[in-house]
């Protein structure tokens, strides 16, 4: 404020001072300098001149004329000093007026624009202490800081529900390790509170309790996975999904269902290891929510942009409202076979999908079950690989 | 006491049966909600242990169904969600007690007696001339001395305590001490009262009433 004043003062005063200089060359110079006595005494002599009229009259002429061009000088200068006094007088005085209007009209605009700006201070304030549901929600023209404030309140939304998804999964997460911690519990704390536990009983003890365990390990394997899916990996591996589908097919035998694979090539670039599982874990699904004596058709092909991998199982109608759903944490498609799967399938596949820089899609079919393609980038012979933490600043 | 345990980890559920057993209570054991909705609708049970998590009908509806119907039966919540919300919330729904999984197995069995003493003239410990049911530890004594019943008898004579005098039925004795495999056609509701005849002693306590039931 303070700053923008003695700018202002500065630029008037510099102003001031090129008008005055510039009107002092351009009004006419003083440059005969007759005092007020030389011109009394030619006024004097004009007169007498005048008066003595006749012989001399050209004479007296010559005087008059020279006199007048004497008093014309005269006054031009006058009038130039008193000109320049006023305009420096008045500049000064209006440029300190001026200045003053400035100051307060300043301080009051000012105000108006810096108040979103405070508002975006305190919003990120706000946020920083751990509150990412606050939005500044500024009004007001779509000007920059209109802009600014927008594109602020954007970024909290994501963080938000970045945040919220992330807690959610970590509930989820212990929730689902409670379950095998409980049966473990409850296993122990029922068989050693009988006063002779048979051999039986503390076998039948051991054996839910190892099941407890495979079912933790399981659950902690798939969690890792995931977290470490988040962080950065060199997926540099050149791969043809057509081969990872069929390490993945190799040795899986599920009864009663008919696998149908049509492998073509499918060149990507990627982790051999993080792909099958992917493909595993889309069988599995497709396996897992089947009707007996149905099919399970797995094709590879490629296209000019993307390798595409398709899974199309039959299966129970799936409400198009529940497809999306699937692809969250913990979600499964029927509450009975729980305690099969985590439910932790399909998101798996879609992290792997992105940490890939690939997009997964589902679809329900008419006739039961579900249609699920996961696209991923083609690898051709100038494509760069893509890394991971590229894969979301291109999204 | 007659439990109902609905759980939908079928491993867990059994075990948890299983030790409900071994300490006294008549225990039947269901796996999903509609089967808990009709066990509740067919016998009024004491206590009704309620995973909320549960396929078919969750396990908050079931306990909407029971509260809204009146049910006599005292709600005990058990669920991995142990989070402050989910117990407020939990409690709201009409549940009497919510405990979070894991927990110890004693603390359900004290917390299932606490929820069966609940109510109205059913306190802790009831007095009758010189017997004494300490229905919060399974004990009874009579003139000082310590009786040694079984799970069956205990069971009989704490409902027949907490009857005040009343004439209890065998059909309600079936349906409270015993779970739903005992056949309602046998004698063995006699057969028990009469053992629990014997080990109470003279002068005889257990009344029976000709054709209703026995009163204490």
């Amino acid at each position: 404020m303070l700053l923008y004043t003695s700018l202002f003062a500065l630029g008037g005063a510099a102003l001031v001072l090129v008008t005055y200089v510039l009107v002092a060359q351009t009004l006419p110079g003083a440059t005969t300098a007759s005092t007020p006595g030389a011109i009394q005494q030619s006024i004097g002599q004009c007169i007498d001149a005048a008066q003595t009229q006749g012989s001399s009259a050209s004479d007296a002429k010559v005087q008059c004329s020279a006199l007048y061009a004497t008093g014309v000088q005269a006054g031009a200068a006058a009038q130039r000093s008193a000109t320049l006094a006023h305009l420096l007088t008045y500049s000064l005085l209006s440029l300190a007026g001026v200045t003053l209007l400035a100051a307060g009209g300043g301080w009051i605009v000012a105000g108006r624009i810096l108040r979103p700006v405070h508002r975006l201070t305190a919003a990120a304030r706000t946020a920083s202490e751990q509150n990412l549901s606050h939005r500044i929600a500024l009004e007001g023209p779509h000007d920059e800081l209109r802009e600014l404030a927008d594109n602020f309140d954007t970024m909290l939304e994501r963080l938000d529900r970045a945040f919220t998804s992330q807690r959610q999964f970590i509930a989820n997460a212990s929730h689902e390790l409670r379950t095998p911690l409980t049966v473990m519990r409850t296993a122990m704390d029922v068989v050693l509170a009988k006063p002779e536990p048979t051999r039986d009983e503390l076998v039948s003890m051991a054996d839910d309790i190892r099941q407890a365990v495979d079912h933790a390990e399981r659950l902690i394997e798939v969690l890792l996975v995931l977290a470490r899916n988040d962080q950065a990996r060199a997926l540099i591996e050149p791969l043809d999904l057509a081969a990872v589908a069929e390490d993945a097919l190799d040795g899986r035998r599920a009864d009663g269902i008919t696998t149908i694979a049509t492998l073509d090539e499918a060149p990507v670039t990627g982790d051999g290891v993080l792909l099958e599982r992917l493909v595993a874990n889309l069988l599995d699904n497709a396996e897992r929510y089947n009707v007996p004596g149905g099919t399970v058709e797995i094709t590879t092909t490629a296209d000019d942009a993307a390798s595409v991998l398709r899974v199309i199982n039959t299966g129970v109608v799936v409400p198009t409202d529940m497809v999306q759903r699937l692809f969250l944490p913990f979600s499964r498609l029927d509450d009975r076979v729980r305690h099969n799967g985590f439910g932790l399938g399909l998101t798996l596949v879609s992290s792997i999908a992105a940490a890939h820089g690939g997009t997964v899609d589902a679809t329900a079919m008419p006739t039961g079950g579900l249609d699920i393609s996961v696209r991923l980038p083609r690898r051709d012979g100038t494509a760069t690989p893509t890394s991971p933490a590229a894969a979301p600043a291109a999204q | 006491m007659r439990v109902l345990v609905v759980e939908d980890h079928v491993a867990l559920a059994d075990r948890i049966g299983e030790g409900l057993r071994d300490a006294g209570f008549a225990v039947d054991v269901v796996y999903h909600g509609e089967a808990a909705l009709l066990s509740t609708a067919r016998t009024d049970y004491d206590v009704v242990v309620l995973d909320r998590d549960l396929p078919s009908v969750h396990g908050d509806r079931v306990c909407r169904r029971l509260v809204c119907d009146g049910s006599p039966s005292r709600i005990l919540m058990l669920t991995a969600a142990t989070a402050v919300e989910d117990r407020v919330d939990g409690l709201e729904l009409g549940a009497d007690d919510y405990l979070g999984k894991p927990f110890a197995f004693q603390e359900l069995i004290a917390r299932i007696r606490a929820l069966g003493r609940r109510g109205p003239g059913s306190p802790a410990v009831v007095r009758r001339g010189d017997l004494v049911v300490d229905r919060a530890r399974h004990r009874a004594s009579r003139a000082g001395i310590p009786l040694t019943l079984t799970r069956k008898e205990f069971g009989v004579l704490e409902r027949l305590a907490g009857a005040a005098g009343a004439v209890v039925s065998a059909e309600e004795l079936l349906e409270h001490v015993w779970d739903a495999h005992a056949d309602p056609f046998s004698n063995t509701v006699a057969v028990t009262v009469g053992r629990l005849r014997r080990k109470l002693g003279d002068p005889p306590l257990i009344e029976t009433v000709v054709g209703v039931g026995y009163r204490l």
